[in-house]
């Protein structure tokens, strides 16, 4: 007597597992130009370090002699690998198995993992493909008489005898919540749900996030998509909370489901998805990326490079970056490119809140998270959606421990209906706070406008420092739009009101630039711009003991505005 | 190759004329947006074919404004 028939029988379900919803099904997803979910591990993981758990999950039914009737595999791979060396814990939907449809199988596989990514301490990474839960599942004569018929069936394989949908449990009729450990469990209970939200309510706080959205992902899924640190979309993928049927079903719209989410709303509009990816091989890139600045979980400093770039190197162009011109714009982009160390450069989020650059980058080997206002945006006025991406932005470096370095050229809040109607006074209020709570090392360059509330971004507490550019220039307004409130009836008194505008507005603006008074900026130095990237390496190896004393998740207290 | 707005603006000033050699970054014309004027730069050497704006149009984002026959 021995084990080997279970052993046999667990292998047959790992046999049944790997073929996902089968031939056909599989056909369908490459016909769409998209990967399979193990295809998708393979590409994102370091060669031969995956291993899978819950291999033989899914839904099965046996017979009376406790034989294997029918086998469904759960709609989701999970499991743990390498990323550059370093663990990860993964799980990826696979929409070949009723398109990835959350009830095909038990959930407890995917709870398991999240909890132990965030026990472990390792990146948990979401690869999303596949709906949330379907109403067919309510329904027990559907699936009595197989399934949804508008999904993929299961795979039929003759060496593994006839395969049939499972049977449901529970009272046909009604909505029954199956138990707990019932292998053949269609829908998550309410613990479930809790030990869910639990375990991803400490994963943020814990270690890195990750969400990928590589097909059609609505419902459960969509929400995860948002609850991450690093959202990453395919330009023929979509994502959205219900799709076209239940569109047109509640509010009376035909919409495609481009239309609802494709990555021009998610990464442009919404600014839910961070980053967009030119093809699954790019988004795979991307996160590992992401993932190569970031410290493994928040115990741990961001992985220091040895590395390759003078510390001390001078760029002779940023002397001349900033134009003399007032009103000429310049690419923030360049400016950064010409401090940071070469190649580092990582943007997040380039299309949404485009007012604001959200960069990872290396300075002297230190991972560091670079904001950078952009003149050509929206005149680099802080609009709600560049607050929105500032808030997170500044949340994401303060969880994993990165300097923040800040170059500041911010005309103030941005102004007008648009921007009130979007709620521009709550988005202020909330990107500031993000500012004032982080503790993380920070320091601000300011290049050239420094005006208004907005000025909070360049932090002035803690162990910040602000350096200043002589083209710095600050106050409480811009000179071009305060002088008109402030000196109405003078200028409509005077004869010629114009140019009486022009000379109280220039007379401010000479007064406004950092030679003549420190102003809101209060620089600890001004200095020549081409001594930029040696001031933030000394700053940075300075403050890097301090930094290492602040390791763990940080304590967040009471709410934000 | 079209060279497009990256975003909603006015065409403030035209540098260059259809004919034209130009060299990478070399400033084909000046959009205003938000009082900023941002200078469109030539993504890399050609010859102007066209101009599709004329000064003081509005512009929205991803509209056409040079096409370049790359050299």
């Amino acid at each position: 007597m021995s084990w080997t028939p279970e052993i046999e029988q667990l292998e047959r379900l790992r046999r049944l597992r790997k073929r996902m919803g089968g031939a056909e099904s599989i056909a369908r997803q490459h016909a769409q130009g998209r990967l399979t979910v193990r295809e998708r591990v393979d590409l994102l993981v370091d060669a031969d370090s995956f291993q899978e758990t819950s291999t033989s999950a899914g839904a099965a039914k046996w017979d009376d002699e406790g034989r294997l009737e029918s086998f469904r595999p759960m709609a989701y791979v999970t499991g743990q690998a390498n990323i550059d060396g370093r663990p990860v814990i993964l799980e990826g939907g696979d929409f070949t198995i009723r398109g990835g449809s959350a009830d095909s199988g038990t959930p407890y596989p995917r709870v398991e993992v999240a909890w132990l990514a965030g026990e472990l301490r390792v990146p948990f990474i979401r690869l999303l493909d596949g709906a949330g839960g379907s109403v067919r599942n309510y329904d027990p004569e559907a699936r009595r008489a197989g399934g949804d018929p508008t999904m993929p069936p299961g795979h039929a394989a003759a060496d593994e005898g006839p395969l049939v949908d499972v049977q449901p449990t529970g009272t046909p009729g009604s909505f029954d919540l199956p138990k707990r450990h019932d292998f053949s469990a269609v829908a998550p209970t309410v613990e479930d749900h809790l030990a869910t939200r639990m375990a991803k309510g400490n994963l943020l706080a814990q270690v890195p996030v990750v969400a990928a959205v590589l097909g059609s992902v609505a419902g459960l899924p969509a929400v995860h998509v948002g609850d991450c640190h690093f959202s990453i979309m395919t330009k023929t993928a979509e994502t959205f909370v219900g799709g076209p049927p239940m569109v047109s079903q509640a509010l009376g719209l035909t919409v495609t489901k481009q239309q609802l989410g494709d990555w021009t709303v998610q990464a442009k509009t919404s600014g839910v998805v961070h980053n967009v990816a030119e093809s699954e091989a790019d988004a795979f890139a991307q996160i590992k990326r992401f993932l190569s600045y970031l410290p493994s979980n928040v115990w741990q400093l961001p992985p220091w490079a040895e590395p390759q770039d003078d510390p001390n190197r001078r760029d002779e162009n940023l002397i001349s970056a900033i134009p003399k011109r007032r009103t000429a714009a310049y690419e923030v982009r360049k400016i950064i490119e010409a401090v940071v160390d070469q190649g580092s450069m990582f943007e997040i989020s380039s299309l949404y809140g485009r007012a604001m650059v959200t960069m990872l980058a290396r300075i002297d080997g230190f991972p560091v998270a670079v904001l950078a206002n952009d003149c050509r945006r929206d005149g680099g006025a802080m609009t709600p959606a560049a607050c929105i991406k500032t808030e997170r932005f500044v949340d994401l470096a303060d969880t994993f421990h990165l300097p923040i370095v800040y170059f500041a050229d911010v005309p103030g809040f941005m102004v007008g209906p648009e921007s009130e109607a979007a709620g521009i006074i709550r988005f202020a209020n909330r990107a500031s706070a993000a500012v004032r709570e982080a503790s993380v090392p920070y320091i601000s360059i300011v290049t050239r406008r420094m005006y208004g509330v907005a000025s909070v971004v360049a932090k002035a507490d803690g162990m910040s420092v602000k350096y200043a550019w002589p083209s710095a220039e600050s106050g409480s307004l811009v000179a071009q739009g305060g002088v008109m409130a402030a000196y109405r009836r003078e200028i409509e008194a005077a004869p010629d009101p114009v140019a009486r505008r022009l000379e109280i507005e220039d007379r401010f603006q000479r007064m406004a630039s950092v030679l003549r008074q420190p102003g809101l900026a209060r620089p600890l130095e001004i200095i020549d711009p081409r001594d930029t990237r040696p001031a933030i390496v000394d700053y940075l190896r300075k403050s890097h003991a301090v930094n290492a004393t602040r390791l763990g998740p940080k304590l967040r207290v009471g709410m934000r505005p | 190759m079209e060279v497009k707005s990256e975003m909603k603006a006015i065409v403030s000033k035209i540098e260059v004329s259809a004919g034209a050699q130009v060299a990478a970054d070399d400033v084909l014309m000046i959009l205003e947006s938000m009082k900023m004027e941002i200078p469109v730069p030539a993504p890399m050497a050609g010859r102007v074919r066209s101009i599709a704006v004329t000064e003081g149009a509005s512009v929205e984002e991803d509209e056409v404004l040079v096409v370049l026959d790359l050299s």
